[in-house]
């Protein structure tokens, strides 16, 4: 007789729990209780506007259109997409909560560990958010009698899974390439293709004769066009859109399984003696012979992290993708227009290579923070160290974008633009890393080094990563949309004296700092060795 | 080298506050400069509190500090180059490799390029982490980690090393070795004060003892050699003769019955 193997489902249920209340328990923070707030406040307003606006409201539309499928096509694809690019750019939702080995101290056999890992990863809030929109939309559409309720719910869900499982295997991949040689290499082709193809490549399939109704054709086998087909017909074709549903599952759960299984391959551990690797002692040296240990050692774990190394690789290629693409709602094009935006792109270049170490720079020390204080050294020199550290590793970006606008700025080329850059760049740099060394004293967290993914970074911190991104690239689209490229290059001197300012801000932040550094060094190293 | 009748540490009322939370109360100490001290204490006593005040990590609410001879505060950049400290929880930067750290280390503690370099080879062979050069610290088991933090302690030849459980995680030949460098310290008229919960080792290593209980309060301090000569200690009217009997005494630790066990 066939045994069907029982999952160890009670445990596995209050492994999920255990995963909610970890994250009740971060509420019990100061800080944790203003995410939550925040959060809260956020999730509620959300629900609000999407649930009409995105959500019923669409189904809405979708029917009174007459347009039902394709309304749902484009409202499921936005949020597939977006979800996707959240999860993987932030980090949000694929935090691992409980890694395979962590779960081997369980009664739970591979099975049971593999459907433990993902029922957690999946049950994160930013997917229930994502599956209260979804609904919202069958939940319109079989209102307004545009399809079955039952149908949609399992569209949806079908459709969660998926965008989960391409989430997990994106991280996972990532994660695995930026620890194996050749890998940083890989990683930045594939950036550089997601950010620039789709420009390049769209407008001149738009033109070729065919290549629409082919691209529309192939967007049929897509996880929210087989959804938003279940949705809308509850009869024809039910059995194909379940088939590529459930091939894309099974697909993106071998990917995963093959990814994972290589990355769990163990790295020889070669027995080698010390190599003494002067590289970093002789950057750090140009900081004088007293700093120059303190930076040669932060120098090390910025170059070393993964995090900051996906993050630099990918810097230059994002700031290209928001000015010369029209996703951040820029409507004008020209030259003139993309050195505009490029004044923003500039003045965020050098923080968003570091800005996940540089906003918590002690984050990563775990108990080396109590080794600072055992130093014979004022401790304002630590902090010092760790800040001109990341202010050195960005200004190589700053640098690396200024020489790449100059080879290969559209033309015409005014003589103006360099200088405008340039103090952009400097001076977003020097705004930037004063902020950060406030949020790494005031907001600090301890932060697994050795990982590429998964936000860790403190509310504060996203909140000026995340806060300062956007301002840089919404500000020079409303500047060029109010004021004009003719008018900005009219007053080409307000970038430097800006730049004069934030230089004076950040070094009164550095000696301000210091003596917040002192004064709460004892709460830092609690929270940065866990007893927060 | 200190003169040999100054301590190597007076600490005079010390006391230490989280909150309404008091950690050490009252402590007045003198540890003699060249002794290999014992610092004991049960679990949560202080101990690691005392050693954080003691060497500029924490701020203590009231009390003074002296090492040295000298008064110790947040400036006394100099004198903190004169001590090595190994913390509990160790304070190692683990995306370091061992010999990178203690370069650092070592440049930190004002030794020059070359010395640095020759010291780093010599420890790492005699901590027997030769071959970990392609090893980041956070790959290294317990006992491996425990070694360099051990030699980042010792590489600029301080005057005084605080050690915070030295020997848990490492093996036996680990262990003898460090004791026979601990002995060469004190020989030199350096001190060494360390804290370990293996009662057994202090008896075996230290010439003087204190032991603390909870909230950091001193209740006894002395001379233990003569337990080494088979002899004991008298101490409210008992004789005890072994560390373990008379810590057991002050401290009031008993096994709890576990029926179910």
């Amino acid at each position: 007789m066939l045994e069907i193997p029982v999952m160890n489902a009670p445990l596995i249920l209050r492994l999920v729990g255990l995963r909610y209340t970890l994250l009740w328990a971060q509420t019990r923070t100061r800080n944790g209780r203003i995410a939550l707030f925040l959060a809260g406040y956020l999730f509620a307003g959300l629900i609000v506007i999407l649930m009409t606006a995105g959500g019923i409201g669409a189904a809405m539309v979708a029917v009174r259109s007459g347009q039902a499928e394709p309304v749902a096509q484009a409202v499921l694809g936005g949020l597939f997409v977006n979800a996707l690019i959240a999860s993987v750019v932030t980090g949000f939702g694929i935090n691992t909560a409980f890694t395979d080995a962590a779960l081997r101290r369980y009664a739970l056999n591979l099975r049971e560990r593999l459907a433990a890992r993902h029922l957690t990863g999946i049950l994160e809030p930013i997917w229930i958010f994502v599956l209260g929109l979804d609904l919202g939309l069958a939940t319109g559409m079989y209102v307004f009698g545009a399809g079955s309720f039952w149908l949609g719910v399992v569209a949806v869900v079908l459709l969660l899974i998926t965008d989960y499982l391409l989430a997990r295997v994106l991280a996972t991949l990532i994660e695995w390439l930026s620890h194996v040689r050749g890998g940083t290499a890989i990683l930045f082709l594939m950036l550089m293709c997601a950010c620039l193809l789709p420009s390049f490549l769209i407008p001149r399939l738009a033109n070729a004769h065919g290549a629409k109704a082919a691209m529309m054709a192939a967007l049929h086998y897509t996880p929210p066009f087989a959804a938003a087909a279940l949705m809308a017909h509850a009869g024809a074709g039910l059995g194909r859109q379940f088939g590529i549903l459930a091939g894309w599952i099974e697909a993106l759960l071998l990917a995963l399984a093959a990814i994972e299984k290589q990355a769990a391959r163990p790295r020889g551990a070669v027995a080698a003696a010390a190599a003494w690797d002067n590289r970093y002692d002789r950057i750090a040296s140009i900081f004088g012979p007293a700093m120059a240990p303190l930076v040669g050692r932060s120098l090390r774990y910025y170059v070393r992290s993964n995090k900051v190394r996906f993050n630099y690789i990918a810097a230059i290629p994002l700031l290209a993708f928001l000015t010369f693409n029209r996703a951040s709602g820029a409507t004008e094009t020209g030259p003139l227009h993309y050195f505009v935006r490029a004044l923003g792109a500039f003045a965020v270049a050098g923080f968003l290579g570091t800005a996940v170490m540089s906003t918590n720079q002690f984050g990563f020390d775990a108990s080396g923070f109590r080794r600072y204080f055992l130093l014979p050294i004022a401790p304002g020199a630590i902090l010092r160290a760790s800040s001109y550290t990341a202010l050195f590793v960005g200004s190589t970006l700053v640098a690396a974008a200024w020489v790449l606008w100059l080879l290969f700025a559209p033309v015409p080329f005014d003589p103006r633009m360099a200088p405008m850059l340039l103090a952009s760049g400097v001076g977003g740099l020097c705004l930037f890393n004063a902020l950060a060394i406030w949020t790494s004293l005031l907001a600090a967290r301890p932060t697994n080094f050795e990982t590429t993914f998964g936000n860790q970074l403190s509310l504060a911190a996203n909140v000026l990563l995340i806060g300062g991104l956007l301002t840089c690239v919404f500000g020079v689209v409303a500047l060029d949309k109010m004021a004009g490229p003719a008018a900005v290059l009219r007053w080409w001197w307000v970038p430097i004296p800006a730049a004069a300012l934030a230089i004076a801000f950040y070094l009164y932040s550095l000696r301000r700092g210091a003596i917040v550094f002192v004064s709460r060094r004892e709460r830092l190293l609690n929270t940065l060795e866990g007893r927060n | 080298m200190i003169p040999a009748m100054t301590p190597a540490i007076e600490v005079a009322n010390l006391t230490k506050k989280y909150g309404e939370t008091v950690a050490v109360e009252n402590l007045s100490l003198t540890v003699p400069a060249g002794t290999m001290f014992g610092f004991l204490g049960p679990n949560g006593s202080g101990k690691s509190t005392t050693i954080g005040c003691l060497t500029g990590l924490l701020d203590p609410t009231a009390g003074d500090i002296r090492i040295l001879g000298e008064p110790f505060n947040d400036g006394a950049v100099a004198l903190k180059r004169r001590m090595g400290v190994m913390p509990e929880s160790l304070g190692l930067f683990d995306a370091l490799y061992a010999h990178e750290f203690l370069f650092f280390q070592a440049r930190m503690f004002g030794l020059d390029e070359e010395t640095a370099r020759r010291r780093v080879s010599e420890l790492l062979d005699a901590m027997e982490l030769g071959g970990t050069g392609k090893k980041r610290l956070s790959e290294f088991s317990a006992g491996m980690r425990k070694r360099v933090a051990f030699a980042a302690a010792v590489i600029h030849g301080p005057d005084l090393l605080f050690l915070d459980e030295p020997f848990e995680s490492i093996d036996p030949a680990g262990v003898a070795s460090i004791k026979q460098w601990l002995h060469k310290i004190t020989a030199q008229g350096r001190t060494v004060f360390l804290t370990t919960h293996v009662l057994e080792t202090v008896e075996r290593t230290c010439s003087e003892v204190a032991i603390i209980t909870r909230p950091g309060k001193l209740v006894w301090q002395g001379d233990i050699s003569v337990l080494d000569r088979d002899g004991t200690i008298a101490h409210d009217g008992k004789e005890f003769r072994t560390l373990e009997q008379l810590f057991l005494h002050l401290t009031g630790e008993r096994y709890a019955q576990l029926d179910w066990l």
